[in-house]
């Protein structure tokens, strides 16, 4: 053939012709474009549950939950065989090659999400041009819905219910009852009380006390009156000296705890608000004051005076320069003040003590519960809870889809089938252009006419094969334009669906040269593309789901060109697949369009037969 | 009919046998057609005169014997022969949805005329078709008569020095089979090119062919001329147009018995040929003037008698 411009000659003729003869486009371009609409609308639909037999399903298992052997004797209940795999990407390897028809998978932590009622999934690995294998999967997931909804989340559902829920509202109206009672808010008034004579004392000032203190006690032991010897005698002196040590330390504490109640008090009706280094502070504040019994505290307060004078010559040496009368002031202040707080302790040991528990109390229960969520969260629950049903409860369980082309997109089922409905767009115009134009020809004697125009059957076959290739071109243009327009069919590449679809025709136009050898008229030859056209999409799983079909059925599918074309287009049209990707496929398409050319060369006649 | 030039042969067949499945399509055939003739070949419908022009046209592979077509072997060059030959089938095989333009086009590119050759032939058979005014028409909207010439004018796009033609007129009317009959003499007589046609039509045969073969179950049953292949049967001499006083005298010189009267005139049973000139040559030696003697072949008979008995349409 070479260079020849016959293939082109004839192709430009057949093209004029077509363009002209209204009967041939309506059956080759519009008739298949008309069935695909109707297919696709009718699919668009949805579908309805479906068998699950003889479904291959790969389970893949993250960790030991129990979820796991729930989800396979769910599925191996319903007539599919399960298959558990370790390793997503291996099950995914399966998947494209065929072995597996889909893959379930768990969220490896579904036990502990579950128990603390947070959102888990559960991911379909499916492709589908192989239609109702989602329908499929859904038929198990339902079933496994069910399953987690009566075993896993009814029950817990209900254990929140009855157990959680009412304990948090238990702790909540505790804290409530004490806020109505008042109980917190007179509590913290008289600490307000106490503590605001000590808070202005300088935490060195009362160190300095301290220290004056000791070294005045050990003076008189050694020259003192003996009505101060006896005084002396009277009270422990290290438990004294300590108190003070102790009331210089806890000054911090004293601050703290003077700014936590003014700040707290206020805000004793709005839980969880409470800054957690504040009621850290206040805890502390309470282990120390239990240092200083209120006897002490008494005894210290008589000796306060005693310690005048040694107070003045501390701050003297502390603050030279300072004039007697200001040093006078200012031990005065402090020893007062020490005097009235240690007063105020002796008075009012058991209500410092009352204030300290409850405050740890109730941050006791404020760090064990999250109140602010589950407040709000038991309250809705229970509210509505109480007359729930099951079915109405969300499945915490979130099925998601993740197919192998429509990575991280939400899909439809028409989706799933427009590589199918392209196959057959591209079949059905191939192959009822190639018999009605050669049958035709042949009856009129054109083809031999053509013959004893010195073209042999390879020109005329690519002459063919150029038609048949721009029907198809125009095809697969006004079904990419169908799928965006009318169903808002994602397509990742037109041209590569283009040249795929492109290279899958020249296949079909074998398969019409063969059915036009072996058919006498155009009725025969229509009759027999109908028949082909409808076992290719029956067979190759374009539109059923030969998941669901018979094993020999699935089997015979590894054998027809239009499952492999199908495949190239789900490449194309889902996925922008590189020729890597699509190599096994390809291979496979050009493989029977160059057996079924050859064949159907070989047996095409040109004369009439009979 | 032009005449023939000389004996150089166009068509050259010795012992050509065709079988389909074991059903014997051409018997040993023998045949040979000179350069510038038109020679018809005549038979039943079965006879085997497609098979013939198949395989003169490099369709179908002979099962045995040879066939030489303007000097080459119909199969093994059948590139070359193609160019030099045209092929008109029975059914007139146009594209329909083309113009007799387009049709002419399509068929010359295939035939590998050149564009400025194809141009000029274009022009030429659709002036000599009278199509020129209709030539930017679609075929389908074309009178039978008229597909036929583009039919014919497609198959001689390529100026060939021979066609071979399959049952031109099988099934038209009588003006359109008169046309084609008259498309056929003209090829020949203007355009000098050979003709090979079949036809089931002894009258047609007659009057367009130099020589013809009858062909009968795959053999042929007879071949030359015409008057080769008619002067061994009985005949009927005619004679019209006769005064009173002529039909008397023919009366009384013919035998009462080999007379029967018709409405114009006479006719006399003849057994062959040479009987019929010699009783035209007695009639004018005795002074019989009539205004017409003709000689008639019962062309049914002759057919019916090579062929077994079967009439025309093979019953």
């Amino acid at each position: 053939m070479g260079l020849s411009p016959k293939p082109l000659s004839i192709a430009s003729t057949d093209l004029r012709k077509l363009a002209r003869e209204r009967r041939t486009i309506v059956l080759t371009i519009l008739l298949p474009v008309l069935v695909v609409i109707v297919v696709g609308t009718t699919f668009s639909l949805g579908y309805q549950e479906f068998e699950t037999k003889e479904l291959v399903v790969g389970v893949v298992k993250h960790s030991n939950s129990s979820y796991y052997d729930m989800l396979v004797e769910t599925i191996t209940g319903q007539g599919a065989r399960a298959i558990v795999y370790r390793d997503v990407e291996e099950a995914r390897g399966e998947l494209v090659d065929e072995r597996i028809d889909t893959i379930i998978e768990l969220d490896p932590w579904m036990d502990e999400k579950v128990q603390e009622f947070k959102r888990s999934w559960i991911a379909i690995h499916a492709d589908e041009t192989r239609p109702l294998l989602t329908a499929a999967v859904e038929a198990v997931m339902l079933q496994a819905k069910q399953q987690a909804v009566d075993d896993l989340i009814w029950n817990y559902t209900r254990r929140i219910r009855d157990e959680i829920i009412p304990g948090i509202l238990e702790g909540l109206d505790t804290v409530e009852s004490m806020m109505e009672e008042g109980e917190l808010r007179e509590d913290a008034e008289s600490a307000l009380d106490i503590l605001s004579p000590v808070v202005p004392i300088d935490e060195g000032d009362l160190l300095i006390v301290s220290d004056m203190a000791e070294s005045r006690f050990e003076a008189i032991m050694a020259n003192g009156t003996p009505q101060e010897k006896i005084l002396l005698s009277m009270i422990n002196r290290s438990a004294v000296l300590g108190s003070l040590r102790s009331l210089a330390e806890a000054k911090p504490l004293l601050d703290g705890a003077y700014n936590l109640i003014r700040y707290v008090e206020p805000n004793l009706e709005r839980p969880g608000v409470i800054p957690d280094q504040a009621t850290g502070d206040l805890l502390s504040l309470g282990r120390n004051l239990s240092h200083i019994t209120a006897e002490q505290a008494a005894l210290m307060n008589t000796l306060l005076p005693m310690l005048r004078e040694d107070v003045i010559a501390a701050l003297a040496e502390a603050n030279p320069g300072a004039s007697r009368a200001s040093l006078e002031q200012k031990a005065d202040e402090i020893l007062d003040s020490a005097s009235d707080f240690l007063l105020s302790v002796t008075e009012n040991e058991d209500l410092l003590s009352n204030l300290t528990s409850t405050l740890a109390d109730i941050r006791g229960r404020l760090d064990a519960t999250d109140l602010p969520g589950l407040y709000s969260e038991g309250k809705a629950l229970l509210e509505t809870g109480a007359g729930m049903e099951k079915w109405f409860i969300t499945s915490p369980i979130y099925l998601m889809e993740r197919p192998l082309y429509f990575e991280g997109q939400t899909k439809r089922y028409v989706d799933y089938i427009s590589p199918g409905i392209f196959a057959f767009g591209i079949l059905f115009s191939v192959l009822v252009y190639t018999v009605l134009s050669v049958v035709r020809d042949r009856e009129k004697g054109i083809l031999s006419r053509i013959f004893v125009c010195n073209v042999d059957r390879w020109t005329y076959v690519a002459g063919k094969s150029i038609v048949c290739m721009a029907i198809a071109a125009v095809q697969i243009l006004i079904l990419t334009g169908c799928a965006i327009a009318i169903f808002d069919i994602y397509i990742a590449s037109i041209p590569k669906t283009l040249v795929y679809g492109l290279l899958s025709s020249i296949g079909f136009v074998g398969v019409g040269l063969l059915i036009s050898s072996i058919s006498k008229t155009e009725l025969e030859a229509l009759t027999a593309s109908f028949g082909f056209c409808f076992i290719m999409l029956l067979v190759s799983g374009i539109f059923y789901p030969f998941e669901l079909s018979p094993s020999i059925v699935r089997q015979a599918s590894r054998y027809v060109p239009v499952t492999y074309t199908a495949d190239l287009l789900k490449a194309g049209i889902m996925k922008d697949s590189s020729l890597v990707e699509v190599a096994p496929d390809l291979v496979a398409v050009c493989i029977y369009g160059g057996v079924a050319l050859i064949v159907g060369a070989l047996a095409f006649n040109w004369r009439k037969r009979g | 009919m032009s005449q023939p030039a000389g004996h150089e042969l166009a068509i050259e067949v010795k012992g050509l046998s065709v079988s389909f499945r074991g059903t014997t399509a051409l018997n040993a055939v023998d045949l040979e057609v000179r350069k510038g003739e038109v020679y018809g070949v005549v038979g039943t419908n079965g006879a085997g005169k497609s098979t013939l022009i198949d395989v003169l046209s490099g369709m179908v592979k002979p099962s045995a014997g040879s066939a030489r077509v303007l000097g080459l072997d119909p199969i093994r060059e059948a590139g070359e022969l193609r160019r030099r030959i045209g092929v008109v089938s029975q059914e007139i095989s146009l594209e329909e949805k083309l113009t007799a333009w387009e049709n002419l086009q399509y068929f010359g590119r295939l035939l590998d005329v050149s564009q400025p050759d194809l141009e000029d032939r274009m022009q030429e058979m659709i002036r000599f078709m009278n199509l020129w005014g209709r030539r930017d028409d679609l075929v389908e909207t074309y009178s039978v008569g008229m597909k036929k010439k583009v039919h014919f004018a497609c198959s001689m796009v390529h100026s060939p020095e021979m066609i071979l033609i399959d049952e031109a007129t099988a099934g038209f009317d009588p003006i359109t089979k008169r046309e084609t009959e008259e498309l056929i003499v003209k090829m020949n007589r203007d355009m000098g090119i050979t003709v090979l046609l079949t036809t089931h039509d002894l009258a047609e045969a007659r009057s367009l062919c130099d020589r013809i073969a009858v062909l009968h179950a795959g053999d042929i049953v007879g071949q030359g001329s015409w008057d080769q292949v008619a002067s061994p049967y009985p005949a009927k001499l005619l004679i019209e147009g006769l005064s009173r006083e002529a039909r008397s005298k023919v009366e009384e010189v013919l035998e009462t018995g080999l007379l029967e009267r018709t409405a114009m005139g006479f006719e006399v049973a003849v057994s062959s040929q040479a009987e019929a000139f010699r009783l035209a040559g007695e009639l004018q030696a005795r002074g019989i003037e009539s205004s017409s003697i003709s000689y008639e072949v019962p062309l049914d008979s002759i057919f019916r008698d090579l062929t077994d008995g079967e009439d025309e349409d093979g019953a």
